[in-house]
This record gives C-alpha cells, sequence and structure tokens, in this order.
C-alpha cells in the first residue's frame, strides 16, 4: 500500500509542479549561482594554501559536490514537507492526517516532491567530475560504492535530525522558520571538520554530525577512513533515524490539537 | 445488539500556560511559566447505535469538537474510556481508521492547486479501495452533490460550497461505518447548506452510516437528526429526541420586521414580546405554532416592507435549557 501512495505522491507533485514550471529555470540559475559562489569562496582560499589540514582543493570541492547531492536528495524528497510541518500542528491541521490508515510521519514527510531543485544533481555532478580531476584519488568500484553508502547515510542523518528539529514545534508553537536555520547549520558542512577543535569538534561528530554527513563519504572515497569511522557512520545514522522516529511517537502522543 | 460508539467517564483537561501582557510579562512567563488547566470535558457517558444520525450541540467551546477528536483518535483523553466499532479509538489502529471518517468545515483535506480528482486517487491508494468500488462510488457521490461536472477544476477555483461537497467525497469513498462531522455547513449559503443536508440523510439512510455530527444552524440539526446531546462546559445537560428539546426550550418564533414608516411600540405589543425595536424595524418574539397566523395579521394591520420568519437559533434552545439547568 505504501508503494502505492508514494506513487500517487509523486504523480501528484509532479502534476504540480508542471503548473509552476516556471519556477523551475529560476531554481537552475540561483543554483548555478550557489555553484559559482561556492568554488570562488574555496578557490579563494586555496589561494594563499596548498591544503586545509591535508585536504587538497579537489577533496574540499568533493565535499561541496556531495552536499549538493545531499541537498538535491532533500529538498526533492523532504523540503516542503518539513518546512510546513510546524505551521500543520500549530493549524491543527496534522488532526486530518492523524485520522487516516495512514503513517503520519510517512505522510507528513513525505507526501510533496519539490522538483525544483532536481538540477542540484547535475551541477552537483559537473562539480564533482570537475574537483575529482584535481585529486589523486583512484576510483574503484568498492571505494565508489562505499561513498555511496556514506552519502546516503549523510542524507538520512540530515532527515532524521530536521525531522527532530521540526517535531519540536508540538512544544514551541512558533518556529516556522526553523528550517532556515537548519539550512544554515548544513552548510557548515561543506567544509573539512578537522578545521575544529576541541568541544565543536566534537559536537560535529555526534549531535550535529556535519562531519559524518559530509566528510566521511569524501574520506571513504579516498582510502583514507579507518573501517571503525565507517561502522560508527553506520550505527550513528541508524541512532539518529530512531531516535527521530521515537521522537515524533511521543510528540504525537502529547499532541492537543489546536481548536477550531 | 451492542452500541458501535460507547463513551465512558470520558474527561479532558487541557494544560496551558498564563501569560502576563507585556515585555515584564513575557519575560517573566519565559522563566517560570504559571499553569492553568482547562477542564474541556467532564465525565461525558453517552451510546449511539448504529445507524443512528446523532447532533451534537453547545456553544463554542463547550466540549463538542474536543469529544469528536477524542473518538476519531486525533487526542488521548485525561481519564475514561470509549469504544467506537469495538476500538479504543487513540490507539489508531489501520483496521480502525479504515472505517471511519472525519470532516472538519474549517480545515481542508484537499490539494488547493489540484482538481479534485487527484485527491481522490490518492485516498485510493490509502484506503486500498478496488478500482470499480471507486469508480461507482465516486460517481454516485458526485451526482448526488451535483458536482460531476467539477472533478476536473482546481479546488482553489471552486467555491466555498463546492469545496465542501468535494471535501465530503474525498471523506466517504473509503464507505466509513462511523462518519464524524464537525461544523460541515459553516459558512454556506442556503442552498448548498440544503443539498448537503439532503446528501447526508440520504446517505445515512441508505448505507447506515452512523453519523455524529456538530453544527450551530438549528436547521441543519432539526432536518437531520431525531436525536441530539447538548453539551455545555464539558457536561452532557440533555440527550434525547430533538422534538422533545424543541417543544420544550424553543417556544418561540422570531419575525424579523421591517416597515415602510416608523410606526409605535404599543402597536407592536399587541402582537407579542418585542425582542427589539428601531422604530422602523422590530423584531418580535412569537409563540412557535402561531407564528404565520401573527405574521399574516401583522401584514394585515401594519405597513409592513419585509417579514421573516427566523428561528431562534440553536444557541438561543441551548440558553435557555442552560438557564434551566443552572438554576
Amino acid at each position: 500500500m505504501y508503494a502505492q501512495v508514494y506513487l500517487q505522491f509523486f504523480k501528484t507533485s509532479l502534476s504540480r509542479a508542471i503548473i509552476f514550471r516556471r519556477n523551475f529555470w529560476i531554481h537552475t540559475f540561483t543554483s548555478m549561482m550557489w555553484v559559482v559562489y561556492y568554488v570562488f569562496s574555496i578557490e579563494i582560499i586555496f589561494r594563499y594554501t596548498d591544503s586545509i589540514r591535508g585536504w587538497g582543493k579537489g577533496e574540499v570541492l568533493l565535499i561541496v559536490a556531495t552536499l549538493f547531492f545531499i541537498d538535491g536528495l532533500r529538498i526533492l524528497l523532504f523540503h516542503d514537507n518539513l518546512r510546513d510541518l510546524p505551521s500543520q500542528i500549530t493549524e491543527g491541521n496534522l488532526d486530518l492526517f492523524l485520522i487516516k490508515p495512514l503513517d503520519a510521519q510517512f505522510w507528513l514527510s513525505l507526501r510533496r516532491l519539490n522538483f525544483t531543485e532536481v538540477n542540484l544533481f547535475l551541477i552537483g555532478g559537473l562539480l564533482w567530475w570537475y574537483a575529482f580531476s584535481l585529486t589523486a584519488i583512484q576510483l574503484t568500484i568498492i571505494n565508489f560504492f562505499i561513498y555511496t553508502i556514506l552519502t546516503l547515510c549523510g542524507f538520512l542523518i540530515t532527515y532524521a535530525l530536521w525531522s527532530m528539529l521540526v517535531t519540536c514545534a508540538f512544544w514551541f508553537p512558533r518556529i516556522d522558520n526553523i528550517t532556515e536555520l537548519f539550512n544554515r547549520i548544513l552548510e557548515i558542512s561543506k567544509y573539512p571538520t578537522s578545521i575544529f577543535k576541541g568541544a565543536i569538534r566534537i559536537i560535529v561528530y555526534t549531535v550535529i554530525p556535519l562531519g559524518v554527513i559530509t566528510n566521511f563519504p569524501v574520506q571513504a572515497l579516498a582510502g583514507s577512513l579507518t573501517a571503525v569511522n565507517m561502522f560508527y557512520g553506520l550505527c550513528l545514522t541508524a541512532i539518529f533515524l530512531l531516535g527521530a522516529r521515537a521522537f515524533w511517537l511521543v510528540a504525537v502522543k502529547n499532541y492537543t490539537s489546536a481548536s477550531s | 445488539m451492542p452500541p458501535i460508539i460507547s463513551v465512558n467517564n470520558l474527561s479532558k483537561i487541557y494544560t496551558s500556560y498564563k501569560k502576563q501582557a507585556g515585555i515584564r510579562g513575557s519575560l517573566r512567563h519565559l522563566f517560570r511559566g504559571e499553569k492553568i488547566a482547562t477542564q474541556a470535558v467532564q465525565n461525558i457517558n453517552f451510546s449511539i447505535d448504529e445507524g443512528e444520525l446523532v447532533g451534537f450541540l453547545g456553544p463554542n467551546g463547550a466540549g463538542k469538537t474536543t469529544t469528536l477528536k477524542m473518538l476519531s483518535g486525533i487526542i488521548h483523553p485525561t481519564n475514561g474510556e470509549a469504544k467506537v466499532l469495538g476500538f479504543t479509538p487513540w490507539e489508531r489502529k489501520t483496521s480502525y481508521l479504515k472505517q471511519i471518517s472525519l470532516v472538519m468545515g474549517q480545515k481542508a483535506q484537499l490539494w488547493w492547486d489540484l482538481p479534485g480528482r487527484e485527491s481522490f486517487l490518492l485516498t485510493r491508494a490509502i484506503y486500498e479501495i478496488p478500482d470499480n468500488e471507486f469508480n461507482a462510488r465516486l460517481k454516485k457521490l458526485s451526482t448526488l452533490l451535483k458536482i460531476t461536472k467539477l472533478l476536473d477544476v482546481p479546488v482553489r477555483q471552486l467555491s466555498l460550497g463546492e469545496r465542501m461537497k468535494m471535501e465530503l467525497i474525498n471523506a466517504l469513498l473509503h464507505n466509513p461505518r462511523v462518519l464524524f462531522l464537525d461544523e460541515p455547513t459553516i459558512g454556506l449559503d442556503v442552498v448548498a447548506q440544503k443539498i448537503i443536508r439532503d446528501f447526508l440523510k440520504e446517505f445515512n439512510h441508505v448505507l447506515k452510516t452512523t453519523i455524529l455530527l456538530t453544527s450551530h444552524y438549528m436547521e441543519d440539526v432539526e432536518a437531520l437528526c431525531r436525536r441530539v446531546i447538548v453539551i455545555n462546559q464539558g457536561v452532557i445537560i440533555y440527550d434525547g429526541l430533538l422534538e422533545t428539546l424543541v417543544k420544550k426550550y424553543a417556544r418561540y418564533k422570531i419575525l424579523k420586521l421591517t416597515f415602510l414608516k416608523e410606526i409605535k411600540k404599543a402597536d407592536l405589543k399587541l402582537f407579542g414580546k418585542v425582542v427589539h425595536f428601531g422604530g422602523i424595524s422590530a423584531e418580535l418574539q412569537v409563540s412557535r405554532g402561531k407564528s404565520t397566523d401573527i405574521a399574516a395579521e401583522i401584514l394585515k394591520k401594519l405597513p409592513v416592507d419585509d417579514i421573516l420568519i427566523d428561528e431562534v437559533g440553536v444557541n438561543e434552545v441551548v440558553r435557555s435549557l442552560f438557564s434551566v439547568s443552572n438554576s
């Protein structure tokens, strides 16, 4: 049944996207500008140095490209849904989702696909290719496979973290713009996390695991990620997903709806 | 046969935080909020048999919607229990949710930018409705509600009434055994109200769907429900036939009059109790059975420009009920 429902979400969203197809070109243009901005900001840093704590320019740009993939997926599947979740809760529209014989979290996280940023995959792909050519990495099926898996893990952690943030709206009603904050935080993950020290360094590998989200995949590709860290990445993903699920269930149980 | 809905000592207390006005108040609130408990529903008991169409009445904030939300599983009660179709609603078992439906006049569940049909396809997938049943029901429902031609028009281009009809279709496609309706006719014009009313009546009659309905419009309740449950401040104060309730408490109708020229209040007093008097307009409270006779007489004797016979609103009936229940 869930596959059927998801297919319907997909079709409906596509019909909507066609209505608003002009947005697509505007967004493509904006995304291109972002790439230029990222590449330039990194280009400037590398004008003064050859490496940032062991990361060469190519590797850093690979992180950026990986972030583009994660962002592309995240926006395609979740963005509109999680952005709107706080207002759904505050305005009591959640009621209508809770009375359906379909998991409300599934529904509320996935019902709308946002196709406006699919260009990120193409742009990210081009950037990835360019960045890769700057490195000395040997591409093998194995390291590419691990890279893909860890990128997906990064994507799932991103979802879980974001989902937990918006679920807070059950207790704190006015957090509609928390998605904006989340986007800003995520943007930090375009840098190698090794630039951080002390407490922040611990944070970016645990509570807000930016390092795991974008750095691990690229390290795996370059062959510098230890097996322990790989295992850690997988476990952390599971913990985040389970945490997000548990948090949601507690929240719904305490849901008091809004008056109508 | 056991009742399809049974409610035992159900209570709901909402906790919220008191906040004083102003910046200082906000700051204080930030550190130690003072809790206030609002008792929305207090130990209510009732049961409803399969196929009944029951009206749930009460002023705003009486606890009607809270009760509907507990019965449809949206919120957990603070105390007490309820069984609907043998299930505890707030456990939200899939097999339960597949048999019920809820329509809220104030909330839309259809996709705003797309035609109703797209939303119905999603409903079909969620409830796993077989194709032939889906098509037959969609045809039947849209014919009954007279909106066959509008199925392919984006919802945002529909009028409020048309949209409400779409919402009803969406809520009924899976053929629920129990239907909760929260103010289904709110804000609609008289014609749309009537179509929806007739439709619900037919639906309840033919399919024996159990319906629990809240409404502010006396006409809704009069046209549809034989039985009503009246709730005030979270407590049930009447549960029985509507007929008995109306005979007992709505003994009057209101005549709304507009005159061609100013008249004297004394002239009106002969016909009934003057509730409102403004020289060329007035409202008169007259006994229920005699309203048409009195209206005819006023037309004969006074320079009437316009006359309207109105129901005392449901709130009026409920209010007179409260004045009795409070004393």
